[in-house]
């Protein structure tokens, strides 16, 4: 399986949030790192179908992903970075709600909500509205819909905010142990975050692709102190651009 | 200063406090309309005789002869008269206060007080000379209660807003921690509601002022009150702007009492539907006292518990309380203890800011019953989900029910109003309905012929009165006779005249079937007589249809989880449910508007001979086609759905485009619903 991205610019007014941007995504997980203003989030939202790209092309397996239209859509799990989630719904309706739009089957689905609200540590407020969720919680829930649908390219916007170390680890580790045979893009600012599960970290810069490659290679090939690591790594690239 | 400024600046620059200003301001136009139209009177035949006497164009003598059949001549002689008799009513008031002053049970100190001091208040008013000018409409909006609860709706939206808001977002425990974070803040909080409030209540007072003038007439307001048919014993002297002032500022400081009790509600509960049913227990509490003080007697006890604050005829009723044995002007107390309110309110809510913890919590009310009817049910379904999304998540469950409440107090108890000469315009028509026959001519011929010689034995009776061949009460038995047959006539030669057009009409017919047809049924559904009320129907069918489809289509976008909900692969199923719920919505809509209109037409009116041509009704006689009236109720319910449908479709189109709900809503009563309510209001 192959998302490629070739040559994708997106133009806002005089603003290009993407330029140029090229890169292939196979198997395994990559950790989209940038600061704001990078275009992460423009690239996440052509990559989800949200927005069109003002140039470029984008094929998953040489198809161009703006044609196959459902097709493609029934390929992936999007989580947003925004917290809003209608609050008069309880969890699980919410999951119900999106397991529906992602054209699961009605018989397997109270199955498979309740795995993935075991999976996120939501069982026992499940049927709470989700107006009396704290952020953490939200997130949480927000990770359990991407699952649905069992999707091969899942792309998880700062899944990790909001959320304490017990729970950044537990989100981690799902991530790591769904990841097998899919595409998984997670972008995001916390480094450590990605740090152990990537296969792939790609830095994005001013809308293009600044480095990408295993983290440990990165360390490596950007002569940066090993016990700095993947954090290293960011202040060299993107030093520049703090400053500015 | 500085809190008041932050607090006034946050609320300026909150959209839900603007959404809620248009709308209830919007609404409260609304519904003042209809209240207008529930008057037992037609206020445009009152304006209309009232111009006439104003003018000099008709003598109040002349109206005497209509005061039988009309109501609103009769309402035109009691106020002309009472304003007349000014004088002689403030004579009365002396003489009644000095009899009283003998009499035994007038004897207490109050008594010999109030007594004393109603007589001096009415002595000054000597001098002051009320005229008649019409003033039903300016009475009726000074009894209406709609405006005040209109803004109280407000005052619990602004408290909601400036108190429930910072306390669920954490930020009025984080203002507890700053300089100026103590009794400043709340007294910032209200003032700012405070001011808001004022523009809500000068909004909502001019505009229903603007109506009442449009509808009933001009107001000179440079009159003393007391032309005014309801405050002719008004003991106070002041012309009507005053009053319109004192009443205004009355009330708003009712209002202020209002959202000081509000706002404490909101400070010490643990969410807004905690606060809307603790201010629902105070509300209906201080109503039980109130009314029973009234039925008790005691009208100080029906004031103090806010029994007045709705009412301007008793609120300014000239009233001395008992107070320790003293007479005190009733007004002066009410203001009292409306400031005390005040000040006991927004005390106690500072108290409970600077010394509790303040949290939010939203767990709903009802919610472990709620958990215990329906804990085994679960919605299910992309449909279902999406209409509990609708109806129960964004609650517009409740804008249906205002719908309906709306269209209930429409037609509750509202009556069609019937005039002599309609009444035997009726008879006859139906007398003769259905084809044009030769003996029906003839039976109209005949009925001319009986009104001819009614008309030869009323002259012969004066005759025989003035020759003295037969008494004065032998020639009022033989007069009241007659009149009885002849008022008749009017509608006899409406009808008489219809007949004469049917007929020429029928004389120069391409093909047209025509017959005779009572018409009044038919004017109301969808001709001249319709026009009030088709705009009036539009303008609530439009309203509530966008607000709803505003709802259902855009507030994803408001929330960005469209970004969300547009990754998944069946979304566009979601639009098929919209639509689908989009039809029944409207077409729900549709039948409870229209629909209930023509239950009530025909509950009053028969509609028979739909089959003959649209030419048989007078009113339609320029139709540019040549349909039966049945095909013709067909077509106008056809052409009103599909523009509706295509206004919808725009909206909702447009909407998509601006992806906000706010701008669109306000876009949508810009340019649709405000120009039909300037229409409605103008009588364009």
């Amino acid at each position: 399986m192959e998302l490629a991205l070739k040559g994708i610019t997106k133009q806002y007014g005089s603003k290009r949030a993407l330029d140029d941007f090229s890169y292939s995504f196979e198997e395994g997980v990559y950790g989209l790192l940038g600061p704001n203003g990078a275009g992460k989030s423009t690239l996440i939202k052509i990559i989800t179908h949200s927005v069109k790209p003002t140039g470029g092309e984008i094929t998953l397996d040489g198809d161009d992903i703006f044609k196959q239209k459902e097709e493609y859509r029934k390929r992936i799990g999007y989580m947003p970075q925004q917290q809003t989630i209608y609050p008069f719904y309880t969890g699980r309706q919410f999951l119900n709600y999106m397991g529906l739009l992602k054209g699961e089957d009605r018989k397997s689905l109270d199955d498979k909500i309740q795995f993935y609200l075991e999976k996120v540590n939501l069982i026992s407020v499940a049927d709470k509205k989700i107006g009396t969720y704290s952020g953490g919680m939200k997130q949480r829930l927000l990770i359990a819909q991407t699952f649905l649908g069992d999707p091969d390219i899942m792309i998880f916007d700062e899944p990790t905010a909001g959320l304490d170390p017990k729970e950044r680890i537990h989100v981690r580790n799902l991530i790591h142990d769904n990841s097998a045979g899919k595409i998984i893009i997670v972008a995001t600012h916390v480094v450590q975050d990605i740090e152990s599960i990537a296969d792939c970290i790609v830095l994005q810069k001013e809308g293009k692709v600044a480095e990408a490659d295993a983290p440990d290679k990165l360390v490596e090939k950007m002569g940066v102190d090993p016990d700095q690591g993947l954090e290293g790594v960011y202040m060299k690239v993107f030093e520049e651009t703090e400053l500015k | 200063m500085v809190c008041l400024v932050n607090e006034l600046r946050n609320m300026l620059h909150n959209r839900k406090i603007w959404m809620a200003f248009l709308i209830l301001l919007f609404l409260n136009g609304v519904f003042y309309v209809l209240y207008i139209n529930a008057d037992t009177l037609d206020h445009s035949t009152y304006r209309d005789m009232c111009n006439r006497i104003n003018t000099g164009e008709l003598e109040i003598g002349d109206i005497l002869m209509e005061a039988q059949e009309s109501g609103e001549a009769q309402d035109i002689i009691d106020e002309y008269m009472a304003v007349a008799d000014y004088d002689i009513y403030l004579e009365k008031v002396q003489t009644e206060a000095d009899n009283n002053r003998d009499i035994s049970i007038f004897q207490s100190r109050y008594s010999i007080n109030n007594i004393e001091k109603t007589k001096q208040a009415y002595a000054k008013l000597k001098g002051v000379q009320p005229e008649f000018f019409g003033s039903r409409g300016i009475c009726r909006f000074f009894g209406y209660y709609g405006m005040i609860i209109v803004v109280v709706i407000f005052a619990a939206v602004l408290s909601i807003e400036g108190v429930m808001r910072d306390k669920k977002n954490g930020l009025l425990n984080l203002y507890k921690t700053t300089r100026k974070g103590d009794s400043r803040l709340v007294i910032g909080k209200y003032l700012a509601s405070a001011i808001i409030l004022l523009l809500m209540w000068a909004c909502v007072y001019v505009s229903d002022i603007f109506i009442t003038e449009i509808m009933y007439g001009a107001v000179d307001k440079s009159l003393p009150v007391q032309s005014l048919a309801d405050y002719i014993d008004f003991g106070y002297r002041m012309n009507i702007y005053q009053f319109m002032l004192a009443d205004f500022l009355c009330k708003y400081i009712g209002l202020l009492a209002v959202l000081s009790l509000i706002m404490l509600m909101n400070m010490i509960s643990a969410n807004e539907a905690m606060a809307f049913v603790k201010c629902i227990i105070i509300v209906a509490l201080a109503g039980a006292a109130s009314g029973v003080a009234k039925l008790a007697g005691n009208e100080l006890g029906y004031r103090v518990f806010g029994g007045s604050i709705f009412n301007s005829e008793r609120f300014f009723g000239y009233l001395n309380y008992n107070i320790f044995n003293n007479a005190v002007s009733a007004i002066m107390v009410d203001i009292i203890i409306f400031v005390v309110i005040i000040v006991v309110g927004i005390c106690i809510s500072c108290v409970y800011f600077m010394n509790k913890e303040i949290y939010y919590n939203q767990i709903m009310i009802g919610s472990r019953l709620k958990a215990r009817l329906f804990g085994g049910y679960r919605i299910r379904g992309l449909g279902a989900l999406e209409s509990y999304k609708l109806w129960i998540g964004y609650k517009m469950i409740f804008v249906l029910l205002l719908l309906v409440f709306i269209i209930g107090y429409m037609y509750y108890g509202k009556t069609m109003k019937w005039g002599i000469s309609e009444i035997y315009y009726r008879y006859y028509v139906n007398q003769i309905a259905g084809d044009v026959t030769e003996e029906k001519m003839d039976y109209l011929e005949s009925e001319k012929e009986n009104f001819d010689k009614l008309r030869l034995e009323y002259e012969e009776v004066i005759q025989k009165y003035d020759a003295g061949e037969i008494s004065y009460d032998k020639y009022n038995r033989a007069n009241d006779s007659i009149q009885e047959q002849l008022n008749k006539e009017p509608g006899f030669d409406r009808c008489r005249e219809y007949v004469e057009y049917v007929v020429e009409k029928n004389k120069d017919n391409d093909g047209a079937e025509l017959g005779f047809v009572y018409d009044r049924g038919y004017d109301l559904l969808i001709g001249d007589k319709s026009v009030e009320s088709r705009r009036l129907n539009a303008i609530m069918f439009l309203t509530f249809g966008f607000i709803i489809l505003s709802f259902m289509y855009l507030s994803d976008y408001k929330d960005k989880i469209n970004e969300l909900v547009m990754t998944t692969e069946k979304y566009r199923t979601l639009d098929s449910i919209k639509t689908i719920k989009s039809v029944a919505v409207l077409v729900f809509a549709y039948v409870a508007i229209y629909g209930t209109e023509f239950l009530w037409i025909t509950k009053n009116i028969d509609l028979e001979g739909s089959g003959y041509s649209i030419y048989s009704l007078y009113s339609m006689r320029e139709t540019a086609f040549n349909v039966t009236i049945l095909q013709y109720l067909i077509i106008v319910q056809l052409v009103r759905i599909l523009i509706f449908a295509l206004l919808s479709v725009l909206f909702v189109f447009i909407g998509k485009k601006v992806k906000n709900t706010f701008y669109m809503l306000g876009g949508a009563l810009l340019i649709v619903v405000l120009p039909l309510v300037f229409m409605y209001v103008s009588g364009m």
